[in-house]
């Protein structure tokens, strides 16, 4: 999960794209009649993601428009924000509230806490896909935002994207889509004939969308676009300033200043792929997929968590401590990612590990079988500590384990 | 006269005129206190035996008056029973029901209207609703609409047409290294930028050689990189852990004043260090004084980062007026100080002028109160502390410098690192630990993040790094000497221009200047005719320019292009033809702030 790009980071795409950041490192977006280069890459990485989303389709309705971010949190933060300012001007709530799965990602929770708005995280169904119902009666009069994923991060299952669009829009709710992981996947996918719903701007009642461009965009790190389906609600994701005396002042997104590098980086991989490129690349990496979660199903002591709709695959044990299985597998070398409720882990297959697949599952059975003959925690291992993160009934107690973890890491 | 008696007299009268009948029959009395109470237990929902017994209670009361006569409590409470009664029988009981229902109305609509008030301003709030009355005359609204549009396109000036040219969907077959043949012919129509944009570009010769040359390879070295994977990219985590305690140390951080606790973390850029200090500000005074309507005081010369934190975080912003030597003006930031106030700003130095405000007294200020006291060195972190070795009058800025609880520092401007490399710091772990938010009802996991962003690009964290360690404080300090004798020179150079004036006293790298017998903005316009990008400032009409190291060779052609400028000018005044003069003027002179707000954002909403 940890590298999109295929093969090694001194030659093929990572050349190319480090041979355009480097031609570009100078610029700043910021000023815009400086750099006219860069703001040029940026709008048609904007427009060109935006395509692959459904904004030339007549449902979308033909606004759409967007900018570029520097990574999926500040697409998201983004989205958050500019819902809200647009609620309180549409419906003048001042108390905004907002409806997430218990699948979405973290980055929600960081926008409720910055923004002020209360967060209702709501546990998934059976299927681990977003619970339509349960999502419907946490609906009130100060709900300004629903969100869908597509997929979701912990178990790479696609929300139900269309019935969320038409609950959305009855209730005159905001809709954004999380397709940071399944921006540059989905619409490919879809092409080679895999069984993808619906989920871009022509599902009705979607206001806003977040691509990362630098997942399976393979484009650096630290480039996303996020989209509105028109401009009246973008509007209010910018920031005027007229009393400064520094002069009239007004930004479009997070940052200021921005490394222009990065976004002709993100130019330069979308441009040198273009569509064929995803396609091939959508085709190894979903093969690949398949034939992991194939592999595990040959595993009797492991179960996949739901029906993965794309390259990340999560598993379970009912029999063993799916978390001392991980610590065998980071001793291999394998770095995955533990997930909760339920406890598991997960692989994000890119195309690094288009070439490994056989070892990967190879290495998983081992490490199951060495769990299997010697239960009980791995010298060194993490497992003790997320099970009993997991179990803590004070959650408080376990916010403040994380924030001195990280106090003490820099 | 005892007062019980009066009381009676009122009171039988009533009572006498009324029937009340022994078998519960209540007949309605005409009087108008039977009236009011009966309804009031109707109101009540008292079942009838229940209202019975309470008149009962309340006019038998009287008759048993004698008996308790000698409470004068009693006899008073009924004293200011009978007056208040017959003071209020002269209105009709409808009346009276009705005036606390429409007194409640008319205090929520005054509420709401004070707070838009408290919230906007009065003069913004009465523009608002003089321009929202104008617009709905027919015709008006779409006129307005059409001059807003002639101004945004002219701000485009042509642009738009390119865009037409641009593309908008992904290539079907890639260009694959192509593509690079593509970028360099997209490079090239870009203005010539070396030595003639104030700020920018901070590093000095060509983009592709030196220095950039160096960031360049550190960055590529390591373009594969998150920092969000501290486990896997260890080399990342000790970079960006050593270039935040680098900077610290430039700070005061080994100082004992500074307490010896100071922390922090890289950003993307200055906006992001803000932000991040205001919105930890702001949590850490909430848990501190339980402030849940948080406010904020910064001066008019303080950036704009700061308005984007106040609309993000829901902090009210207070813009204080300079002082005569366009400092933050300590009285006038004094007197905005309330219970609501979290965090005041001092910037060293600002922006708009290049002055540093006056540090220490601030401080001093917001210890007092226990406010947070946020310094912005986003300019002037990497100058400063050299610009102070080297002789120059530097006041106190920094940790060492009491009440002090955060620092910004842009290590992508003075730095010379890669664009994207910034550092906030604070005093202590305590008020840092309410920047990072920590998530645990998520089934990806458990998670915290330091700053805003998730995944980060490892690459330019390594390029900061490599800029800081292949200067070391030899070549900042040579560098500063560099840029503080170019401006030194711009300095000397303007004042030799008679129809200019620089405002108040630069103490960095950072001139601004105006003229009082011409439009500078028709002086920016020429200038930007003859290749160089100024800064357009308001309050007073200005344009400055922010000396680095692209300068240093050519400040004599930039007097001498601004000499010429001014004598273009003095000769023939008159806006120039595609020039932003008037816009900036107009923007200026405009009453209507919204109006203006709406047009720098329809303007952006064009340009992607």
């Amino acid at each position: 999960m940890l590298c999109y790009i295929g093969g090694s980071e001194s030659e093929g795409h990572f050349s190319l794209i480090n041979e355009a950041c480097s031609m570009f490192a100078h610029t700043n977006p910021l000023h815009l009649d400086v750099f006219k280069s860069v703001a040029r890459f940026e709008a048609e990485v904007v427009a060109m993601t935006a395509a692959l989303l459904g904004s030339k389709e007549k449902a979308s309705g033909g606004q759409v428009c967007g900018n570029m971010t520097s990574g999926g949190t500040e697409s998201i933060l983004l989205a958050v924000k500019t819902s809200r300012d647009y609620m309180k001007m549409k419906k003048g709530i001042t108390k905004p509230e907002m409806i997430i799965a218990e699948s979405a990602h973290s980055a929600y929770d960081k926008a409720a806490q910055y923004f002020n708005i209360k967060l209702r995280r709501v546990p998934v169904d059976k299927e681990f896909q977003a619970d339509l119902k349960a999502i419907r009666q946490h609906i009130n009069r100060n709900t300004i935002l629903i969100v869908g994923s597509a997929p979701g991060f912990p178990h790479g299952i696609i929300d139900p994207i269309e019935e969320l669009g038409k609950l959305a829009y009855s209730y005159g709710l905001c809709f954004h889509v999380d397709l940071c992981l399944g921006g540059f996947v989905l619409p490919f996918a879809h092409k080679l004939g895999y069984p993808i719903p619906s989920f871009d701007f022509t599902v009705m009642g979607v206001t806003s969308i977040s691509v990362d461009v630098h997942k399976y965009g393979l484009a650096p790190k630290g480039t996303s676009v996020v989209l509105y389906r028109d401009h009246d609600i973008r509007k209010h994701q910018f920031v005027a300033v007229t009393e400064w005396s520094g002069g009239l002042y007004v930004s479009p997104t997070i940052a200021g200043s921005r490394p222009g590098g990065l976004i002709a980086g993100a130019w330069a991989a979308m441009m040198s792929l273009g569509q064929e490129g995803y396609l091939e690349n959508t085709r190894k990496i979903m093969e690949a997929s398949k034939m992991i979660q194939n592999g595990i199903k040959e595993i009797p002591e492991l179960f996949i968590i739901g029906r993965p709709d794309m390259t990340i695959v999560a598993f379970g044990s009912a029999v063993l401590d799916i978390f001392e299985v991980n610590d065998i597998m980071s001793g291999k070398g394998w770095h995955l990612n533990a997930l909760q409720r339920p406890n598991s882990i997960h692989i994000c297959i890119t195309l690094q590990h288009v070439p490994v697949v056989d070892s990967f599952i190879q290495d998983l059975s081992e490490a199951v079988q060495t769990v299997k003959e010697n239960p009980g925690p791995i010298s060194g291992g993490l497992a003790p500590i997320y099970g009993a993160a997991g179990r803590m009934p004070d959650r408080g107690m376990v916010e403040e384990l994380l924030v001195n973890y990280m106090d003490g890491t820099c | 006269m005892h007062p019980a008696k009066t009381n009676r007299t009122f009171l039988a009268r009533d009572y006498q005129e009324s029937r009340f009948a022994n078998d519960g029959c209540f007949i309605l009395p005409s009087s108008t206190s039977y009236y009011l109470i009966y309804f009031l237990l109707l109101l009540l929902r008292l079942p009838r035996s229940l209202r019975h017994t309470a008149i009962h209670f309340i006019f038998q009361k009287n008759e048993q008056m004698d008996s308790y006569s000698s409470s004068s409590f009693n006899s008073f409470l009924n004293h200011f029973r009978a007056s208040a009664n017959s003071f209020l029988s002269q209105f009709e009981p409808l009346a009276l029901l009705l005036a606390p229902l429409l007194t409640l109305l008319a205090a929520r609509f005054l509420q709401s209207f004070l707070s838009v008030i408290h919230e906007k301003g009065l003069k913004a709030t009465l523009l608002g609703f003089f321009m929202s009355s104008i617009k709905s005359v027919p015709g008006v609204k779409s006129y307005i609409d059409a001059e807003k549009q002639k101004v945004v396109d002219k701000l485009h000036s042509g642009s738009k047409s390119i865009r037409e040219n641009w593309r908008t969907e992904l290539p079907t077959t890639g260009l694959g290294v192509g593509v690079i043949e593509e970028m360099k012919d997209e490079k090239s129509k870009d203005v010539d930028w070396q030595g003639k944009c104030s700020g920018t570009v901070y590093i000095g010769g060509s983009e592709s050689e030196g220095h950039f040359s160096l960031i360049n390879e550190a960055c590529s070295m390591f373009a594969h990189t998150n920092p969000l994977h501290l486990d896997v990219f260890k080399s990342v985590a000790r970079f960006e852990a050593e270039v935040v305690a680098m900077t610290a140390a430039l700070l005061g951080s080994k100082e004992k004043a500074s307490g010896g606790q100071v922390c922090g973390n890289m950003t993307s850029g200055g906006t992001e260090s803000i932000l991040l200090a205001v919105k930890t500000s702001r949590d850490y005074m909430k848990m501190k004084k339980g402030i849940t309507k948080p406010e904020m005081i910064i001066a008019e010369s303080a950036h704009s980062a700061y308005d984007k934190a106040a609309q993000y975080f829901n902090i009210k912003l207070r813009r204080v007026p300079v002082d005569k030597e366009f400092q933050a003006d300590l009285k006038a930031i004094r007197q905005h100080i309330n219970r609501n106030t979290i965090l005041i700003v001092g910037s060293a130095p600002g922006f708009p002028h290049g002055i540093i405000d006056p540090i220490e007294e601030l401080g001093k200020l917001a210890y007092s109160y226990g406010l947070c006291f946020h310094v912005d060195l986003c300019l002037g972190g990497f100058v400063l502390p050299f610009a102070h070795k080297l002789g120059y009058p530097i006041p106190s800025f920094d940790f060492t410098v009491m009440g002090v609880t955060s620092i910004s520092v842009d290590v992508h401007k003075y730095g010379l690192a890669p664009k994207g490399t910034s550092v906030v710091l604070y005093r202590d772990h305590d008020i840092r630990k309410h920047q990072f938010v920590a998530v645990t009802e998520w089934s990806g996991g458990l998670y915290v993040s330091p700053t805003i962003a998730g995944s980060r690009p490892g690459g330019l964290i390594a390029g900061a790094w490599a800029a800081m360690m292949s200067l070391g404080q030899e070549g900042y300090l040579e560098n500063t000497r560099k840029i503080m004798e170019a401006s030194k020179m711009i300095q000397n150079g303007i004042k030799e221009i008679p129809e200019l004036f620089i405002i108040g006293r630069p103490d960095m790298t950072i001139v601004a200047f105006g003229s009082a017998v011409l439009d500078i903005f028709e002086v920016n316009d020429i200038m930007s005719g003859k290749g160089w990008h100024l800064n357009a400032l308001q309050r007073p009409n200005s344009i400055h320019i922010c000396i680095t190291l692209q300068h240093v060779p050519v400040v004599d052609s930039f007097i001498q292009d601004l000499s010429e400028a001014v004598q273009t000018v003095k000769e023939n005044p008159g806006p120039i033809s595609g020039g932003l003069a008037p816009i900036y003027g107009a923007a200026g002179r405009m009453p209507d702030r919204g109006m203006v707000e709406e047009l720098l954002v329809n303007y952006m909403d064009g340009t992607c």
